[in-house]
């Protein structure tokens, strides 16, 4: 086993300006984050929009370096206080959501496949040329239509480009934001093999954002939840999916819908939204909207904590 | 008793540069007050296309054809558009995926629910005003004095979704058509909207036509599922069989790619190919090119929609279906 991505004690901070008077806020999109994740292995970041998923996600990609905390790839610890270098970014890519919206409209396929090399390798023209088309036919595209556009593409196939891009300089590890949820399901299956297919082989360590919970448990080793930008629940995925201990995963599980008729789970009904990063909440940011809270969840913040083979934060996961 | 909608035989085409593209085609549907019809496909199935047809939202260079078109006895077919209008919002009302777009950010939620009171109920400043504060309550919305003054870029999508829904409710409708209203909310926003959405539907006694691509909201809320490919219904089933006993291949395939229902493994059971576009139509069945139980007449003679007792199908050679009986 290699390890070749540990994050620890991640953080992550945002100014948010509220006229032109006032003193802007600060808004903590990443609040302590930490894991490891080995080479061939896939870690899933679950959680509802505002958790800090995607801010993880341009973190650890280094597209914002992290404010404070330790991150290494690869064996080499990143610098925060000073720009990272390109060699060590070239070991962490990252494919988008959106097929449509991450693709140059006006490059062929070739120009942009071609274009991390011209960056940041010495090939020549045809060995550019002879690495995107065999990258091509490695995602399941015909290398002859190097010379499209990306409007000439279904979703499905973009986003087959959109992972080819990334694979491109051969990184070790991909952070994957949500990479079939603009797909249609029965493109979703052949994206999700494929994804499959190229770890076995490669052995690429995947960081898969997702709040599809159903594609989660079918293609992560562990699965971090996250709310509010912490993580409240690290486990991996047979002890977590087995037995949730958060209340906020065991929620979360309970509020997916199962694709099977007269299987309709116990749901725990949350009242409310997540809280603004504005206005955070005293003590527990889920406390608001938990079931067991009490007076105690309202004073302190709890910190992950080892329970039954997972990593919990939450003071009263015995009770429940 | 005579249905909320019926629908028999819509078609709905639009001009392009290459001839017309046939977005919809033969869609039969039949919806009764406290029904729940769930419509699935993929994107370009036609299904918001379809439901946008029976509500005259669609613009008028669309070619739409239908033998039947009826919405509580109303014949839309015979009536003028301007009389059609009037129904909209007051018979059937639409919610649509993005809270945060459909609603007007220039005017205040209160402002937007009242229009639609004002237009199909009429009444008093202050009555109207009552039932807009009693809507929004029996949406679920916190405060609804301070919310009635609110505009939508200081609500969240959720609220956003329940302040549409309100809207919705306005006039009492008989019908409501949600065009995938959970999509753009998290997973524990959407469950108490689908919540609502049932609670209201069991309460007011509306039929409700649900749009989605979500297979699990489809199991735990519809009772009857319509399912589209490349613009065609191609199976219609009462919920318990369509996830079941699925009898059109398409419908099988999709379950099976489920990463929730496939068998234990690496790779996931899938679909090859993808769904046809307006110049790669073939001439047989539409799924016939992706079908692993295709033949030789799949690929020379489109299928045509076929009833067999409470389903209805459009396969030359359906699965799971051991009598076959012919009603027309």
């Amino acid at each position: 086993m290699v390890e070749v991505l540990r994050a620890v004690n991640l953080q992550q901070e945002y100014l948010a300006r509220q006229g032109l008077l006032q003193k802007p806020l600060i808004v903590r999109a990443l609040n302590g984050v930490s894991f490891s994740l080995n080479a061939g292995e896939t870690l899933a970041v679950v959680g509802e929009s505002g958790c800090g998923k995607s801010t993880l996600a341009r973190s650890l990609t280094l597209i914002e370096t992290p404010l404070a905390g330790e991150l290494w790839l690869a064996g080499e610890k990143v610098n925060t206080a000073n720009k990272p270098d390109a060699t060590l970014r070239q070991r962490v890519q990252m494919v988008f959501q959106n097929p449509y919206g991450s693709l140059n409209p006006r490059k062929t396929i070739q120009q942009m496949l071609e274009e991390p090399l011209l960056l940041n390798t010495k090939l020549s023209s045809e060995e550019r040329r002879a690495a995107v088309s065999e990258m091509m036919s490695r995602v399941g595209l015909r290398p002859e239509f190097a010379e499209r556009y990306p409007h000439m593409f279904s979703g499905g196939q973009r986003q087959r480009i959109a992972i080819a891009r990334a694979l491109m300089l051969k990184p070790q590890i991909v952070v994957l934001d949500e990479p079939v949820s603009a797909l249609d399901l029965s493109v979703r299956a052949q994206i999700l093999n494929l994804l499959t297919e190229l770890q076995q082989d490669l052995g690429l360590a995947y960081v898969f954002i997702s709040h599809d919970l159903s594609v989660v448990q079918r293609i992560a080793d562990y699965v971090m939840v996250m709310y509010f930008g912490r993580a409240v629940e690290y486990a991996d995925a047979s002890t977590i999916f087995s037995q949730p201990q958060h209340p906020y995963t065991q929620a979360l599980f309970s509020a997916t819908p199962v694709a099977e008729v007269g299987e309709k789970r116990a749901r725990i009904h949350l009242q409310g939204e997540p809280p603004s990063p504005l206005r955070p909440p005293q003590g527990c940011p889920f406390g608001p909207r938990c079931a067991y809270v009490q007076d105690h969840c309202r004073r302190e913040i709890p910190t992950l904590r080892t329970l039954n083979r997972a990593q919990v934060a939450c003071v009263r996961s015995e009770a429940i | 008793m005579s249905s909320l909608l019926s629908v028999r035989n819509l078609s709905v085409a639009f001009p392009t540069q290459n001839g017309w593209f046939q977005a919809v085609e033969g869609i039969h549907l039949e919806v009764n007050a406290g029904d729940i019809l769930a419509i699935v496909g993929e994107s370009g199935s036609g299904k918001s296309v379809a439901m946008m047809a029976v509500m005259n939202l669609l613009p008028p260079t669309a070619r739409i054809t239908c033998d039947e078109l009826k919405i509580d006895d109303h014949d839309l077919l015979a009536m003028p558009a301007k009389q059609r209008r009037k129904l909209n919002g007051g018979t059937v009302a639409m919610i649509f995926q993005e809270p945060m777009s459909s609603l007007n950010p220039c005017f205040t939620v209160g402002y937007q629910i009242d229009e639609s009171i004002r237009i199909h109920l009429g009444g008093s400043k202050k009555e109207r005003t009552e039932r807009v504060l009693h809507l929004l309550e029996i949406v679920g919305i916190p405060d609804p004095k301070r919310r009635y003054q609110a505009y939508p870029h200081q609500m969240s999508g959720g609220m956003s979704q329940r302040a549409m829904i309100a809207m919705a409710l306005a006039a009492n409708p008989k019908l409501l058509i949600a065009d995938e209203p959970t999509t753009a909310l998290d997973v524990t926003v959407q469950a108490q909207i689908l919540e609502l959405l049932l609670k209201l539907q069991q309460t007011q006694g509306m039929g409700l036509i649900l749009i989605t691509h979500d297979m699990g909201v489809v199991a735990e809320t519809a009772q009857q599922v319509v399912v589209q490919y490349a613009g065609q219904q191609v199976e219609k089933q009462p919920v318990f069989g369509l996830f079941n006993q699925p009898h059109h291949p398409y419908t099988a395939a999709l379950l099976d790619a489920l990463p929730e229902r496939a068998p234990a493994g690496d790779f996931l059971p899938t679909i090859h190919g993808i769904v046809p576009g307006q110049k790669d139509r073939p001439t047989g069945c539409l799924f016939s090119p992706r079908c692993t139980h295709a033949q030789a007449l799949c690929h020379e003679q489109q299928p045509a929609l076929v009833r067999h007792s409470e389903q209805w199908l459009r396969c030359h050679f359906p699965l799971n279906l051991t009598e076959v009986r012919h009603h027309g």
